[in-house]
């Protein structure tokens, strides 16, 4: 059994008669990419508030770093990075002083402050524009100035409110480079969304919140096997002949429940495969193409699969 | 990415216990004594109006006297000076919570002066607020490495000063200024040509008794408008969340903001210096009044910033705690006085030579407390008690009913003493207000 680093247990939160959050039961294993998914107004915002010890719970409790939100609310604070939704930066202070600034609320020393932001700045490659002012930043840089800024105590746990909302593609791709090399540095990265592609590509974990209430939780892997009958496949082939060629060669492979030919699309011909095997089954399928001499020019797996899913277990009650 | 590791601070320093220093836990104690010697002048005075015991007397007067020889003068003075010590430890506690260095320098000159009055004055109490710094600072001599440059403060300051609204203040603060300067000056040049002979050091008086209040004034609505959007603006700016998830004390952040607010006010005062210095071409004026304007300008500012940041702590929105501010300065403003000038027409029609000596000394020690709650007449009556009377501390007052003195304090000390106090409670109360959102 992994270790949770984040867990919860009845966690509620009302306002009034309006139930924001209901009885959540989190899991976040230590070391985890977590992708907490919901819509918006499912009380995504309004969790990570409570664990962050920001609002308080009217129920529950829940433990980060093993210490209570409840009692040990500044150990909490110690043991988090949190990076709210709208955060605000102070647009008169330069890059290197908003860092600084924050690292001395953290108590660090000022000899030891320099280096600090030095390495923060190289991080997430601000490190040209260290003595600019914070407003000349564009939304993508100051983005990841308040991911720095979250870094400044070193840490084990970011709290990371839609970190790739309202940002352009690349912006996009960039942060999410950076959530997986801050995993790799041992840090649990628990973060919202309502973008499924980036759950889909950094993810070790998930859970899915909606209307206040945690649907499911686990790693990828688990809620793929548990929720998909079967896994989807899409073979690219270079023309016509080789297409109708591998679409007889799959629709009579193992595993294979359905093998469809797909209508070309921008002069590439492609057949759909739905599997129920497992990896190495999906693997075969290669294997199977390539001894048979079809060339293939693509052999990925359906992403849009975690769309489906997504579509299937929730509701669609948007509060 | 070494530093990232080695510059995270170790649990330790960060354990909750140790959140509030060993120093501001003792220093509290020390407040708790020190409050307890302000009973000591009035057991004293109990003492020798019912005079029950020559020699107990005789043991009270010992220490606390303070060469003086009538039982109230000795005792008024050395509860005046127990009061100065309650101050000095209320700050020092203020400080030691938010971990400012200046507490040193606090500490040091308390040290100082009450080494002064016990060797100048054999005024023994002072040993008592001796003792407790000399114990405090020993004691807690591991915590005094954690003092430190409030980090709010130098960020406030930094921002402040950037950019073209620090500038534009000073300068529209500065035109104001000059602008009445030259106002008085035309005011006086006709009755100068009317007269053909004029006291010059009336002028120069009169000159430095408006800038001064204009000053005040100004100070009294700029130090609020400096304070009131300091909590409530981190609110609008979505910047207070990421202030409540670092470790900052909650003392620490409200000190940082009053204490770049004041910084920027000194700023002002330091540019109008020359300005006040206009008086002394003229004369009548001396450097001690100089000086000591300096002291209640910025005690002023001290308290009505106190007062925006009490009620940025509470508001939603930067509006709503300016407004109240403002109305709590102008009551202050408008309010005492008026009550001042009741209690000068009570006093005027029912004092006389049939009125009980205790009732007229409790009129008079009215008065005086409530002048010394108003800026403008702690102000203005510091100077005629000065200019009048040559008294820079403490007077007396003829009592009407039977012609014995009772003694006052001149009112710069007693407005001192009050705002500081006034102050700190203040600093209290607002953190009170963000103890859970901070602390």
């Amino acid at each position: 059994m992994e270790t949770s680093i984040i867990q919860s247990t009845g966690l509620s939160k009302r306002y009034g008669k309006f139930t924001a959050v209901n009885e959540l039961s989190l899991h976040v294993p230590a070391g985890s990419i977590y992708g907490f998914v919901g819509p918006n107004g499912a009380g995504k915002t309004t969790t990570m508030r409570m664990l962050t010890t920001l609002t308080r719970p009217s129920a529950g409790e829940a433990w980060v770093a093993g210490h209570s939100i409840h009692h040990d609310r500044r150990e909490v604070r110690r043991a988090i990075g949190y990076m709210p939704d709208d955060f605000g930066v102070y647009d008169d202070l330069r890059v290197w002083e908003y860092l600084d600034f924050f690292a001395a609320c953290y108590d660090i020393p000022e000899s030891e402050r320099r280096p600090l932001v030095h390495d923060l700045l190289e991080l997430v490659e601000l490190s040209h524009r260290r003595d600019d002012m914070v407003d000349q930043l564009s939304r993508g840089m100051k983005q990841r100035l308040s991911l720095a800024r979250t870094l400044a105590h070193d840490p084990r746990v970011l709290i990371l409110d839609e970190p790739a909302s309202g940002l352009d593609p690349r912006a996009r791709v960039e942060i999410r480079e950076l959530l997986v090399s801050l995993a790799g540095m041992g840090k649990t990265v628990f973060f919202s969304t309502h973008i499924l592609a980036d759950v889909s590509e950094i993810c070790s974990h998930i859970g899915i919140i909606e209307a206040g209430q945690l649907i499911i939780q686990g790693s990828m892997n688990e809620i793929r096997a548990e929720l998909m009958s079967h896994r989807e496949v899409i073979v690219t082939l270079a023309d016509a002949a080789s297409a109708s060629r591998a679409h007889g060669i799959l629709r009579n492979a193992p595993t294979v429940l359905e093998a469809e030919l797909l209508p070309p699309r921008g002069g590439r011909h492609s057949v759909l495969v739905k599997s129920d095997g497992d990896d190495e089954a999906i693997g075969a399928l290669n294997q199977r193409l390539v001894n048979a001499e079809v060339l293939v020019l693509g052999f990925t797996e359906e992403t849009r699969n975690l769309e489906a899913m997504f579509m299937r277990i929730t509701k669609g009650i948007v509060t | 990415m070494k530093a990232l590791s080695e510059a995270a601070p170790d649990a330790a320093s960060l354990n909750p216990a140790r959140h509030r220093l060993y120093l501001a836990q003792l220093l509290q104690y020390g407040l708790y004594a020190q409050a307890f010697t302000l009973l000591l002048p009035l057991l004293f005075t109990l003492v020798s109006i019912l005079g029950i015991a020559d020699g107990l007397e005789f043991q009270a007067q010992y220490l606390l006297q303070a060469n003086r020889h009538s039982v109230s003068e000795t005792a008024m003075l050395s509860f005046i000076l127990a009061l100065v010590n309650v101050c000095a430890l209320v700050v020092l506690l203020v400080g030691a919570l938010a971990r400012e260095w200046w507490l040193l320098l606090v500490a040091g000159v308390t040290m100082l002066y009450n080494l002064a009055l016990l060797f100048f004055w054999q005024h023994l109490a002072s040993g008592i607020t001796l003792g407790i710094l000399c114990f405090t600072l020993i004691r807690a001599r591991a915590d005094l490495p954690q003092l430190r440059f409030n980090p709010v403060m130098r960020k406030e300051l930094r921002a402040r000063m950037r950019g073209i609204r620090a500038f534009v203040i000073l300068s529209i603060y500065l035109s104001l200024m000059s602008a009445v300067a030259i106002l008085l000056y035309l005011i006086f040049v006709p009755q100068v040509q009317a007269t053909g002979s004029v006291a010059i050091g009336t002028i120069g008086r009169d000159l430095f008794r408006g800038m001064v209040a204009l000053e005040l004034l100004l100070i009294i609505f700029i130090a609020p408008a400096f304070t009131a959007g300091s909590i409530t603006g981190e609110r609008d700016a979505n910047t207070y969340d990421l202030i409540r998830m670092t470790m900052i004390p909650s003392p620490a952040f409200i000190i940082g903001k009053l204490e770049s607010a004041i910084g920027y006010i000194l700023l002002l005062m330091c540019a109008t210096a020359p300005l006040l210095a206009l008086a002394f071409l003229f004369g009548g004026v001396s450097q001690l009044e100089l000086a000591l304007s300096f002291e209640l300008v910025v005690v002023t500012s001290l308290l009505f910033g106190a007062v925006g940041m009490y009620y940025s702590a509470g508001a939603e929105r930067t509006l709503a705690a300016s407004v109240r501010s403002y109305l709590t300065n102008l009551a202050f403003l408008f309010a005492i006085p008026l009550a001042t000038l009741l209690l000068l027409r009570i006093i005027e029609t029912l004092v006389g030579s049939s009125t009980s000596p205790v009732f007229e000394a409790i009129l008079w020690y009215s008065r005086d407390i409530l002048i010394s709650l108003n800026p403008f007449l702690a102000a203005l009556s510091t100077q005629q008690l000065l200019v009048r009377e040559g008294v820079l501390t403490f007077g007396q007052q003829i009592l009407a009913s039977n012609g014995a003195q009772i003694p006052t304090v001149a009112p710069w000390i007693s407005y001192t003493l009050f705002y500081l106090l006034g102050s700190g409670a203040l600093v209290v109360l607002t953190m009170r207000r963000l103890r859970y959102e901070l602390d």
